[in-house]
C-alpha cells in the first residue's frame, strides 16, 4: 500500500468514472486535502461511555442491552456544542462517509 | 389560588370556587400533557435529517415564524397540536403572549421513528397548521360559494336530506351539517394538496403506504374516503408535473393508484356523496389554493426528478447520496430514496412494505439529508 500524494488525492476524488472515484462527502473545503492526508471534521453523532458495573464487553457475547448500558448516543445537531470533560471518553464518528474505489 | 372558603360561605362562593379548582386541574392536565413534548426537544427520535426536512417544510407551507417540536405520539398517530396551551393562556386574566412564532407540535408513532420513508406524512400534519394561520378553508369555501352551481346543489341535497334522510331536522340544521362536513374534508383535501405541493410523490407513496391499511372507500364525518384522497392527490400530481416521474420509475406501483383512484366514483351514502362530488368537481380550486400557498417553495418536478435520479443512482453504489458536484435538494433525495427502495424492494406494493423496513436505507438517506443541509450552509472559511 502506498500513501496518495495532494495530487493523487485530488485526482481520485474528482475521478468522472465513479466506479474508480474515491468519494468523500460533504467534503466542504478544498483545503481539507493535504499533502498525502485529508483533514476530517467532528460529526453529529457521538458515542458516550459510560461507568458501569459490567467488566467490559465481549464482542463475542455482549448483548444489545450490554451495550446499551455501556454506551450512551449523542446526537449533536450541526452547529450546536458538545462539551468533553477531563477523563471523559467518547467515540465520535467523522462529519464525512467514504466511499473507497476497489483500486 | 384564593384559600377555600369556610362552609358556612354562600353556595354561589362555594361553587365559584369549585369552578377556579376545576380550571386548575385542566391547566395542570396541559402542563403534563406538555411533558413529553418538552423531553422530546431534548432528546429527538427521529433523525436530523427528518427533522431538516420537517423544518423547511414549515417554512414552504406554514411561513417562517415557526418553532417546530416533533415528538413521539403515545396513542401511535400523526397528528399536529398548533399553539398548544392556547386555551390555558387565554383563560389565564394578566397573561399577554408577546412572542408570535407559533409553536407546532409534531407528533408521530413511535414505531416510525426510523421509517423515514413515512416521514413525507409530516407535510401533510404541517398543512393542517398552514390552513389554520392562512385560512385556506375560507378561500376554498369563498369560492365554492361563488359558484351558483354549487349554492343550487347544496339547496337540492339538504332538501332531499330533510325529505328522505333526516326529517326531524330543519333545513338550516341540515345545512349547517353539510357545511361543517365540507370544511372538515377540505382541510383534509387541502392537507394532502399542501403535502404534495411540498415533497411531490414521496407523499403519495407514504400516504398509500400508511391509510390504506386503515380504510379503503369509507367516508368519515371529518376525513373523505382514502380512495378520494388518492384519486384528487393524483390529479394534483399530474397537474404539476409529477406523472411521468411516476410512471418511469414506479410503473406498477403507479398502476395500483390508478386502480385504487378508479374506485373514487364508486356508490356514497347521502350526504358523503354530495361532499365528493362537489369536491371533486371543483378540484381545481382546491389545488389552485395549494400551489398559491406554496409558491417558489414548491417541489419542482423538472428541476427535482433529475436530483432524484443522482441521489438513487448514488444509493445504487452506496454511496451517501449528498450530491455529486453540487448538494442536493433535500427534499431531492427523500425522494431518490424512494425511487431507490422500488429498484431495490420491488415496483410493486409488497415493495413499499419491505421498504420501509430497510432500516439501513432509511438511516443513509436520513443522513444524506443531514449532511446535504450543512453542506448548503456550509460557508466557507477565509
Amino acid at each position: 500500500m502506498t500513501a496518495l500524494g495532494r495530487d493523487d488525492l485530488e485526482r481520485a476524488i474528482d475521478e468522472p468514472d465513479l466506479d474508480r472515484r474515491l468519494f468523500i462527502t460533504p467534503l466542504l473545503e478544498r483545503s481539507q486535502i493535504g499533502r498525502g492526508a485529508v483533514d476530517l471534521r467532528l460529526g453529529t453523532e457521538f458515542l458516550l461511555l459510560r461507568r458501569t458495573q459490567l467488566p467490559g464487553l465481549d464482542p463475542g457475547k455482549g448483548t444489545q442491552q450490554d451495550v446499551d448500558e455501556m454506551q450512551e448516543r449523542v446526537v449533536v445537531p450541526f452547529g450546536e456544542e458538545m462539551w468533553l470533560h477531563p477523563r471523559h471518553f467518547v467515540l465520535a464518528a467523522t462529519l464525512e462517509y467514504f466511499g473507497c474505489p476497489m483500486t | 389560588m384564593t384559600q377555600a372558603p369556610p362552609a358556612t360561605a354562600p353556595h354561589i362562593v362555594r361553587r365559584a370556587f369549585a369552578r377556579s379548582l376545576r380550571q386548575s386541574i385542566v391547566m395542570l392536565r396541559g402542563a403534563h400533557a406538555a411533558l413529553p413534548w418538552l423531553a422530546g426537544t431534548r432528546t429527538p427520535n427521529v433523525n436530523l435529517g427528518s427533522l431538516y426536512v420537517a423544518e423547511e417544510c414549515a417554512r414552504i407551507l406554514v411561513g417562517t415564524n415557526v418553532d417546530l417540536i416533533v415528538v413521539p405520539d403515545p396513542e401511535f398517530m400523526y397528528s399536529t397540536t398548533s399553539w398548544p396551551f392556547s386555551a390555558v393562556v387565554n383563560t389565564t386574566s394578566g397573561f399577554t403572549p408577546t412572542n408570535t412564532r407559533r409553536p407546532i407540535v409534531l407528533n408521530y408513532p413511535l414505531s416510525d421513528a426510523d421509517r423515514l420513508l413515512l416521514h413525507p406524512i409530516f407535510a401533510h400534519e404541517l398543512g393542517h397548521a398552514s390552513v389554520d394561520q392562512h385560512q385556506l378553508v375560507s378561500t376554498v369555501e369563498t369560492e365554492l360559494d361563488n359558484d351558483p352551481d354549487f349554492t343550487t346543489a347544496l339547496q337540492s341535497k339538504v332538501n332531499d336530506m330533510a325529505a328522505s334522510y333526516w326529517p326531524a331536522l330543519a333545513p338550516t340544521q341540515i345545512s349547517g351539517i353539510l357545511r361543517a362536513r365540507l370544511r372538515d374534508w377540505i382541510e383534509e383535501l387541502l392537507c394532502d394538496h399542501l403535502a404534495i405541493e411540498a415533497v411531490g410523490p414521496s407523499f403519495m407513496w407514504a400516504f398509500v403506504l400508511f391509510v390504506l391499511p386503515l380504510g379503503y372507500a369509507e367516508p368519515g364525518e371529518q376525513h373523505p374516503p382514502n380512495t378520494v384522497r388518492i384519486k384528487l392527490a393524483l390529479d394534483h400530481l399530474t397537474r404539476r408535473g409529477w406523472r411521468p416521474h411516476m410512471e418511469r420509475v414506479a410503473p406498477g406501483v403507479t398502476s395500483w393508484i390508478d386502480q385504487i383512484a378508479g374506485d373514487a366514483a364508486g356508490a356514497l351514502e347521502p350526504p358523503f356523496d354530495f361532499l365528493r362530488d362537489q369536491l371533486t368537481r371543483h378540484a381545481t380550486v382546491l389545488q389552485d389554493v395549494a400551489t398559491q400557498r406554496s409558491g417558489s417553495g414548491a417541489l419542482d418536478a423538472f428541476v427535482s426528478a433529475p436530483q432524484a435520479d443522482e441521489a438513487a443512482d448514488l444509493l445504487r453504489r452506496l454511496i451517501l447520496p449528498v450530491g455529486l458536484t453540487t448538494p442536493l435538494d433535500a427534499r431531492a433525495i427523500l425522494l431518490g430514496g424512494w425511487q431507490y427502495a422500488f429498484q431495490e424492494h420491488g415496483d410493486k406494493p409488497p415493495g413499499l412494505i419491505a421498504a420501509l423496513d430497510d432500516r439501513r436505507l432509511q438511516e443513509l438517506v436520513g443522513k444524506a439529508i443531514e449532511m446535504s443541509t450543512v453542506a448548503s450552509a456550509w460557508v466557507p472559511s477565509l
